[in-house]
C-alpha cells in the first residue's frame, strides 16, 4: 500500500483520463446493478412454479359437435371415454389454460363496495377433478364437493357461491395470517363468494403478469361450443395418452381439435417473449462489461505507453517487475473503487426512479456487493495484460535519450 | 585482447569487472558493443568515462548500473557477484547500492520534489518517518529544502538535476552513476552540478560519470576512455 499516496497524487495531477474511466465504470455499475436485478427477477418469473404437474399434462381445445342442449351430455361422455384409456389418469375442462395469456381477471373486494379492494386475481372456472388433473396441492380447507361442481349453460359467476384461492391470494385476503382465509367471504362485482379451500400454487394465465401467483377457482364450468381440455397422463405415458385421446375424440363426426400440445410447449410458448427479453438483457449486460473492460484495458495501456519512460525510471531506481505490476493493479483498483462509489449513488437514484415508473422492487444490498466484486475482478482482468507488459519495460530505457 | 584497467585503488573495491563484454545478437548479425575488459573502481574514487557518441559509453553504464546484463565475464558489485542474479535481486541491488543521475534528470512530473526523492525509498522497508528524514537530509545537501512541495517543471534545469542528485543520495548508495549529468545544462549550472558532485565525492561516495566534456572529465580523479567498444585508461595531466 506504499504506492497508494503517489498513485492518488499522480491521478489528481492528470485527472481527465482516469475521471472519464471513473464515469464509465460508474455508468456500467449503475446499469449492471439495475439490469442484473431486472434480469434475475425475470429469471425467477420464468422459473416460477405453476403448481401444475407439467410433465404429465397436455391440453387442447375441442368443439362439442352437438346441439347446445346436448353440450353437458357430450362433454360428460367425452370425459368418461377419455378416462377409460389406460394411459390417462385424469381429465377436466377449464375456461382458460394456465400460461396461454387468454383468460379473465377480476378485482376482489372485502365488501360489496368497490372501495374495499383487496387484489386482482386470475380467474379459473373448472369442471370436477381439476385438483387431480392439474396436480394441485390443497393446503388448507377442502376441495369442492360433488354438489358444488356443475356444468352449466349459465355464467359460472352467477351459479357459484364458493371459491378456492391460491396461497398468494390468501395472503392478500388475510395479510395478517393467510391461514385464516378459509371461511371468509370475498366480493366480486358485488356478489359474495365463500372461500372453502386454499391451493399452494396455481399460476394465472398471463406469464408476464407479476401478480400471476394470485388465482381464484370457481366450481362451475360454463358450457360453450368449444371446450378447453386438460388431460393428465400416467407417468411415462404422455405421448401415448396424447395419441390415444386424439384418436378417440376424432371418432366423433364433426369434431375439430386444435392447440393440441404437451404443457411443456405451453410453458415454452408462454415465456418466449420474456426469455427473449432476458437474453437481450443478459447480452446488453455482457456487452457493457466487455466495453468497460476494454475501457479499463485501453486506459491502462494508454497510461503505460504514455509513462513508458517513467516506468523505465522506476525500474532503474529499484522497482522490481512485481512492484510495477502492483502499482498498476493498485491504480486500477483506486479508479475502479471511485467508479463503484459513484456507481452506487447513481444505481440507487436510478433504482428509485425505476421503482416509480415500472413498479419494480428495490435492489437488495447484496447486488451492490456482487456488482462491486464483478467490476473489480473485471477491471483487474483488464489491467493485468498491460501491467505485465509495463513490467517488461527495460530499466535501461531510463538512460536512452528522450 | 583483454584490457586490464586497475590502478590507483584507494581501498576497498566497489566495482570489480573481469573479462566483461557485451554483444548484441540479431537474426543476422552479432555486434560486439564492448570488448572484454577488466576494471576496478575503489571506494571513494571519482571516475570519468569519456568517448565519442556510439562508442559504447551508455552500454557500459547500463552494465555497471545493472540496467542491462553483460554477455561475458564476471562483475562484482560491492563484493557480490551479480552474474546470473534474478531480476528481483538486481532491482534490489540497484535500489540499495547505486544512485542514478541521468542527463535528462528523469524526475516524475506528476510528483513534487519530496515525493520524487521518496519514490526509490518506497521500494525499501524504511518507515514513513525514516523516509521523510532521508528525503529532507538529501534536499538540504543540494540546497533545495525549502522547495520540497514544488513540482519539477517549476524548477530550472540545474535545480532539477540537484533534485535528481538528492534522489540518488537519499538511499545512501555505494556509488553514484551519472550519465552526462551536465549535458542538458548551461555552463554556469554545469559548474554548480560538478562542484556538488565533487563535494559528494569528497565526503566518500564513489562516482562513475559518463561525459563528453573533457574539462569535466579532468575534474575526476581517473578517466577511462571507451572507443569502438575498447576501454583504455587515460593518463591526463593534472589540472592546476
Amino acid at each position: 500500500m506504499k504506492d497508494l499516496t503517489p498513485i492518488l497524487k499522480t491521478l489528481w495531477k492528470s485527472k481527465t483520463g482516469p475521471f472519464l474511466l471513473v464515469i464509465q465504470i460508474a455508468v456500467a455499475f449503475t446499469i449492471l446493478i439495475n439490469v442484473g436485478h431486472m434480469a434475475i427477477n425475470k429469471w425467477h418469473e420464468i422459473n416460477k412454479p405453476s403448481g401444475l404437474d407439467e410433465a404429465h399434462l397436455f391440453t387442447f381445445t375441442a368443439n362439442l359437435p352437438v346441439e347446445p342442449d346436448s353440450y353437458q351430455a357430450r362433454l360428460e361422455q367425452d370425459f368418461a371415454d377419455i378416462l377409460e384409456l389406460a394411459s390417462v389418469e385424469s381429465v377436466n375442462a377449464t375456461n382458460s389454460v394456465p400460461l396461454t395469456s387468454w383468460g379473465l381477471g377480476l378485482a376482489l373486494n372485502r365488501t360489496e363496495s368497490d372501495e374495499s379492494y383487496i387484489s386482482y386475481a386470475g380467474v379459473y372456472s373448472m369442471s370436477s377433478n381439476f385438483v387431480e388433473t392439474l396436480g394441485l396441492e390443497v393446503i388448507m380447507g377442502r376441495k369442492f364437493d360433488d354438489a358444488e361442481m356443475r356444468l352449466s349453460s349459465d355464467d359460472y359467476m352467477i351459479k357459484s357461491t364458493t371459491a378456492m384461492v391460491t396461497k398468494a391470494l390468501a395472503e392478500k385476503i388475510s395479510p395478517e395470517d393467510w391461514t385464516q382465509t378459509v371461511g371468509k367471504t370475498i366480493y366480486i362485482n358485488g356478489r359474495p363468494y365463500q372461500i372453502v379451500g386454499i391451493v399452494n400454487e396455481l399460476i394465472a394465465t398471463w406469464p408476464a403478469w407479476w401478480g400471476n401467483k394470485r388465482s381464484i377457482i370457481f366450481p362451475v364450468l360454463t358450457l360453450t361450443n368449444e371446450s378447453k381440455f386438460m388431460v393428465r397422463a400416467h407417468p411415462g405415458q404422455l405421448q401415448q395418452a396424447m395419441e390415444e385421446v386424439h384418436t378417440l375424440l376424432m371418432r366423433q363426426p364433426g369434431r375439430i381439435i386444435d392447440k393440441y400440445h404437451p404443457f411443456s410447449h405451453t410453458r415454452e410458448t408462454g415465456y418466449k417473449p420474456m426469455i427473449s427479453s432476458l437474453v437481450i438483457l443478459i447480452a446488453v449486460t455482457i456487452g457493457l462489461m466487455v466495453v468497460t473492460m476494454l475501457g479499463t484495458f485501453g486506459q491502462a495501456r494508454f497510461a503505460i505507453l504514455r509513462r513508458k519512460r517513467q516506468i523505465g525510471i522506476r525500474r532503474a531506481l529499484g522497482a522490481s517487475k512485481w512492484q510495477i505490476v502492483r502499482y498498476y493493479i493498485l491504480e486500477n483498483m483506486v479508479i475502479t473503487s471511485f467508479g463503484i462509489l459513484l456507481g452506487v449513488i447513481c444505481a440507487i437514484l436510478l433504482n428509485v426512479k425505476l421503482m416509480d415508473f415500472f413498479d419494480l422492487l428495490s435492489v437488495p444490498g447484496e447486488y451492490f456487493l456482487v456488482g462491486a466484486a464483478v467490476i473489480l475482478v473485471a477491471g483487474q482482468f483488464a489491467v493485468i495484460p498491460p501491467a505485465l507488459s509495463a513490467a517488461n519495460i527495460s530499466p535501461a530505457s531510463a538512460t536512452r535519450s528522450v | 585482447m583483454l584490457q586490464t584497467i586497475s590502478e590507483n585503488a584507494k581501498g576497498y573495491n566497489m566495482l570489480k569487472m573481469r573479462g566483461v563484454a557485451k554483444s548484441f545478437v540479431t537474426k543476422t548479425v552479432e555486434t560486439q558493443a564492448l570488448q572484454p575488459f577488466d576494471l576496478d573502481i575503489s571506494q571513494g574514487e571519482f571516475v570519468a568515462i569519456v568517448g565519442p557518441s556510439g562508442s559504447g559509453k551508455t552500454t557500459f553504464l547500463n552494465i555497471a548500473g545493472l540496467l542491462e546484463a553483460h554477455s561475458e565475464g564476471q562483475y562484482y558489485l560491492d563484493g557480490k557477484d551479480i552474474t546470473g542474479l534474478s531480476d528481483r535481486s538486481k532491482s534490489s541491488l540497484r535500489n540499495q547500492k547505486i544512485g542514478f543521475i541521468f542527463q535528462s534528470f528523469n524526475l516524475i512530473p506528476e510528483l513534487n520534489l519530496f515525493d520524487n526523492i521518496e519514490m526509490p525509498l518506497r521500494y525499501r522497508t524504511f518507515s514513513r518517518k525514516v523516509r521523510a528524514q532521508r528525503v529532507m537530509e538529501a534536499l538540504e545537501k543540494v540546497g533545495l529544502a525549502g522547495r520540497k512541495s514544488h513540482y519539477p517543471q517549476q524548477l530550472s534545469g540545474g535545480q532539477q538535476q540537484r533534485v535528481a542528485i538528492a534522489r540518488a543520495l537519499a538511499g545512501s548508495p555505494s556509488f553514484l552513476l551519472a550519465d552526462e549529468p551536465t549535458g542538458n545544462l548551461d555552463s554556469k549550472m554545469a559548474d554548480g552540478i560538478m562542484a556538488l558532485l565533487k563535494d559528494i565525492n569528497q565526503q566518500g561516495t564513489s562516482i562513475l560519470m559518463v561525459t563528453h566534456d573533457m574539462d569535466q572529465a579532468r575534474q575526476a580523479g581517473r578517466v577511462v576512455e571507451i572507443r569502438d567498444g575498447y576501454l583504455t585508461e587515460q593518463q591526463l595531466a593534472l589540472t592546476a
